[in-house]
């Protein structure tokens, strides 16, 4: 068990170094250095870049500042996805550290939801877990909680403190009873450059009769491609926090270490290029 | 087996994830880590230092020599500026040396003076201290004299009281005198009569015996005999009269001459000529203090408060009211306490006098008659009973002997207490709001707006003086110089005694004579007028200068009625319609 307590440190700890460049279309007083970071990559990126944009706000005159948006070769990045999954699904293959502009003005509308406080963050968040446990106990358990349970689960989050994040969590993640896992598991799974923002679907962590699926069972019913037959190269990249899981492993013990804190299991599916 | 194998399968998942996890960290983060915060420590010292750049060196940098040149010229008007301010002070310097030494004699001046006058200061702080120290000193003998005073006073209380008790002794003396005299008189005239009685019987029978010789008409002479003898009798009863009148008269002089004697004594003791002085009460109040604040106000009777007076030695207070009962008040430290009550009178109390020994106390009274109680016992002792209207005033007369009332039924009338009874009645057909008397007369107000003038002998109008409002109130001044009366016109006068005239007429603005029988008083000493207003304010005249004086505004929230100055002097007491009476003093 101390190993699954330091696969939960090491998932909690991951980072990203990244490289936040002002864009070339902000107009500056004098030449913005590039301001580097360790991102966290269960975190989400507004509670984690308020030194970027104090540090590019100095070169910057007062009125020309918007509101704050990153971007990744082009790409707007979705400020409500976990950065670990935004970097395993558009940045996975590329050299560290990751590069990213940084803009204030000509906001996507289009692309993105406007976020103007931390209070936007913490209601997607908390609906995330509010929908993961209704799938895995009927919302059973976080209805119990108390709304301090709920605040000590965010405050967690905010402040990157993985004691205080897991002493709540923990309930979330027990299974009840003899059943041997979930009702369901929560999981989406994306796609780089796909139209469908992710695919979610109810999948039961045992076979009805009784065998605990698979990384590779769950793969196998929405998104067949993902698994390689025998003989063949595997086409594509499954990613969870920037490894790629053997398929063999337990989706249950999966969805209990290696959900984001969202409660999510954030399957990033990378097309292989062949060069 | 298969589940082992599966868990062995699951095992070997979880390693291989720890450890890609692990590779992942040691690629991805550990890596830079470093880097990136060496990378931010670099970039915050960059920044520091480019603040202190921006405060050391404001303008930018010169790059070229002709801003090298412009920085010169710059400088070199910065050097002429300070040049030229230097030069400004140097000389605003100089002005200021030069006021300063202007100033020097100045303060020398000032600061002489200041010296001069620390020094008077001093002088005058010990004059001061001389001063209050003599203060203090004449304090302590004003307490000593007024100590001093106080037995003096107690002395001359007793030897008035022992001379009140002569003077008394001396009147039945020479009353019994006179009739020991008159008897003797009347014994001489005998006498000297028996050998003219004998000379008269003697002509008697020689005239019988003329008349007896002629023989005809006999009886009708006998008959006839008698008138002449009447006629002789009355002759000589006048004759008797005659002699006994005159014998009295040669007899007075002898008694008068021992009376004088007597009153001499005492004539030179007080300093004073008036024989109707010697059977005045002690009135040694040397001043009277005006009184300036309300010491004590309280409800002393069921209703309206018609009379106050103090009693001779100013240690007791009587009030009387329109619920009956007259009180009498101990004075106690300047306050009034322990009240008794005197009942008996059927009817509402009008007036109040002590007698000059404070031993009795007389009560005019709404039921038509005058009373009189004793102090010793607080007993009823005499009821005067004959007005047919409310008796309005009672005052003794000389020798405690007489009383005289003034009554609503336009009456005066004079009582003797030994006999109890009414002596003589004076008809005046006014009602009579008060009296006043003494041996030789009586001066009674009324409500027909006169003041008359009464002889006791002759029991005539001696004078009389018209007002303008009927006559409320009157009163006499210890010396017995000067009485004072108040009518309804709102005006106290003052009137000579020896001239029977209206001196000087004392008005205030604002004082309204609130009833038909508000009292006007004199200060003891006879140098103030007091009296109440209808809004319930005293007001205090000077006689002598005939201006007011003061006005006191306490506690009273009606009409005064009446008001009473001690006879020492200290204190004043007002009474008003409303149950209250207020005690005023100075201190």
């Amino acid at each position: 068990m101390t190993d699954d307590r330091d696969v939960l440190r090491d998932v909690w700890f991951g980072r990203i170094p990244t490289c936040f460049t002002l864009s070339q279309d902000e107009i500056t007083e004098r030449e913005a250095e590039p301001y580097y970071l360790l991102l966290p990559r269960v975190s989400y990126f507004m509670l984690v870049t308020d030194k970027a944009k104090k540090h590019f706000q100095k070169v910057m005159r007062q009125e020309d500042v918007g509101e704050m948006w990153f971007e990744y070769e082009g790409l707007p990045l979705k400020w409500h996805y976990p950065i670990g999954l935004l970097f395993d699904l558009h940045a996975s293959n590329t050299a560290l550290p990751w590069n990213i502009l940084v803009h204030f003005k000509n906001f996507p509308e289009k692309e993105l939801l406007h976020c103007t406080t931390k209070d936007a963050v913490e209601a997607h968040f908390m609906s995330c877990i509010k929908e993961a446990d209704a799938l895995k106990h009927k919302s059973q358990v976080i209805n119990e909680m108390q709304k301090k349970d709920h605040k000590q689960l965010w405050m967690g989050l905010q402040n990157d403190k993985f004691d205080q994040f897991w002493a709540i969590n923990r309930k979330l993640m027990e299974c009840p009873g003899d059943e041997g896992g979930f009702r369901y598991i929560p999981f989406r799974i994306y796609q780089p450059l796909n139209e469908k923002p992710f695919i979610q679907k109810l999948f039961r962590p045992l076979s009805p009769d009784g065998q605990p699926h698979s990384l590779g069972d769950l793969l196998k019913e929405v998104f067949p491609a993902a698994v390689p037959s025998d003989d063949e190269e595997k086409p594509y990249q499954v990613l969870i926090h920037g490894i790629e899981p053997m398929l063999e492993t337990p989706l249950q013990w999966l969805s209990e270490h290696l959900s984001y804190p969202d409660n999510f299991l954030h399957i990033s599916i990378n097309h292989l290029s062949r060069d | 087996m298969a589940s082992g194998g599966s868990g062995s399968v699951a095992a070997e998942c979880k390693r291989n994830i720890a450890r890609k996890l692990r590779i992942r960290d040691r690629h991805q983060s550990h890596r830079y880590s470093a880097v990136i915060t060496r990378y931010n420590q670099l970039l915050e010292r960059a920044n520091v230092l480019r603040q202190w750049r921006d405060v050391c060196n404001p303008s930018s940098v010169p790059s070229s020599p002709s801003d090298v040149s412009d920085l010169q010229v710059r400088h070199q008007e910065k050097v002429t500026a300070i040049h030229r301010q230097n030069g400004q002070l140097a000389e605003d310097f100089i002005s200021l040396r030069k006021k300063l030494e202007e100033k020097e004699p100045e303060l020398e001046l000032t600061q002489g003076r200041m010296a001069k006058l620390e020094h008077q200061r001093e002088w005058l702080d010990v004059e001061r201290r001389k001063l209050s120290q003599r203060v203090l000193t004449l304090e302590q003998v004003n307490r000593s004299v007024r100590e001093e005073y106080e037995g003096l006073r107690g002395r001359c209380w007793d030897w008035d009281q022992q001379l009140r008790a002569l003077e008394m002794e001396n009147a039945e003396i020479i009353r019994d005198l006179m009739e020991l005299k008159a008897r003797a008189a009347r014994a001489q005239n005998h006498r000297i009569e028996e050998p003219q009685r004998v000379q008269q019987c003697c002509l008697q029978k020689d005239l019988a015996v003329f008349s007896n010789t002629p023989v005809c008409i006999d009886t009708d002479e006998e008959k006839e005999s008698h008138p002449p003898i009447d006629v002789a009798d009355e002759l000589k009863m006048r004759t008797n009269r005659d002699k006994l009148f005159r014998s009295a008269s040669v007899s007075l002089p002898r008694s008068s001459n021992f009376l004088q004697n007597i009153k001499q004594l005492f004539v030179r003791r007080r300093g004073s000529s008036s024989v109707s002085e010697v059977s005045d009460p002690i009135r040694i109040c040397v001043s009277a203090t005006v009184p300036t604040i309300s010491k004590q106000c309280l409800e002393v009777h069921d209703g309206e408060v018609n009379a106050v007076q103090f009693s001779p030695n100013s240690n007791l207070l009587a009030t009387g009211g329109s619920d009956r009962t007259i009180k009498l008040w101990d004075m106690v430290r300047g306050t009034l306490q322990n009240p008794k009550a005197l009942v008996g009178s059927n009817d509402g109390i009008t007036s109040l006098e002590f007698d000059p020994l404070g031993s009795m106390i007389l009560a005019g009274s709404y039921d038509n008659s005058a009373r009189l109680w004793s102090l010793d016992t607080y007993e009823l002792k005499h009821t005067l009973s004959g007005h047919s209207g409310k008796v309005t005033a009672a005052k003794f007369k000389s020798y405690l002997r007489q009383v005289v009332t003034g009554s609503y039924d336009g009456t005066l009338r004079i009582w003797d207490l030994h006999k109890e009874a009414c002596v003589s009645s004076i008809a005046v057909n006014s009602r009579c709001s008060d009296v006043i008397c003494s041996d030789y007369f009586i001066v009674s107000g009324h409500m027909d707006k006169k003041i008359r003038f009464w002889d006791c002998r002759t029991q005539t109008i001696s004078n009389e003086i018209h007002l303008q409002e009927k006559v409320t109130s009157l009163d006499m001044s210890g010396d017995r110089t000067q009485l004072l009366s108040l009518s309804r016109d709102d005006l106290l006068r003052v009137m000579d005694m020896r001239m029977n005239n209206v001196r000087k007429e004392l008005r205030a603005e604002g004082f309204k004579c609130g009833t038909d029988w508000t009292k006007a008083i004199f200060s003891p000493d006879g140098n103030y007028v007091v009296s109440g207003s209808i809004d319930g304010v005293l007001y205090i005249w000077n006689v002598d200068t005939e201006k007011l004086e003061t006005s006191l505004v306490g506690e009273h929230r009606a009409t005064v009625n009446a008001i009473s100055w001690s006879p020492s002097g200290d204190y004043v007491v007002s009474v008003d319609r409303a149950k209250r009476a207020t005690l005023w003093t100075d201190f």
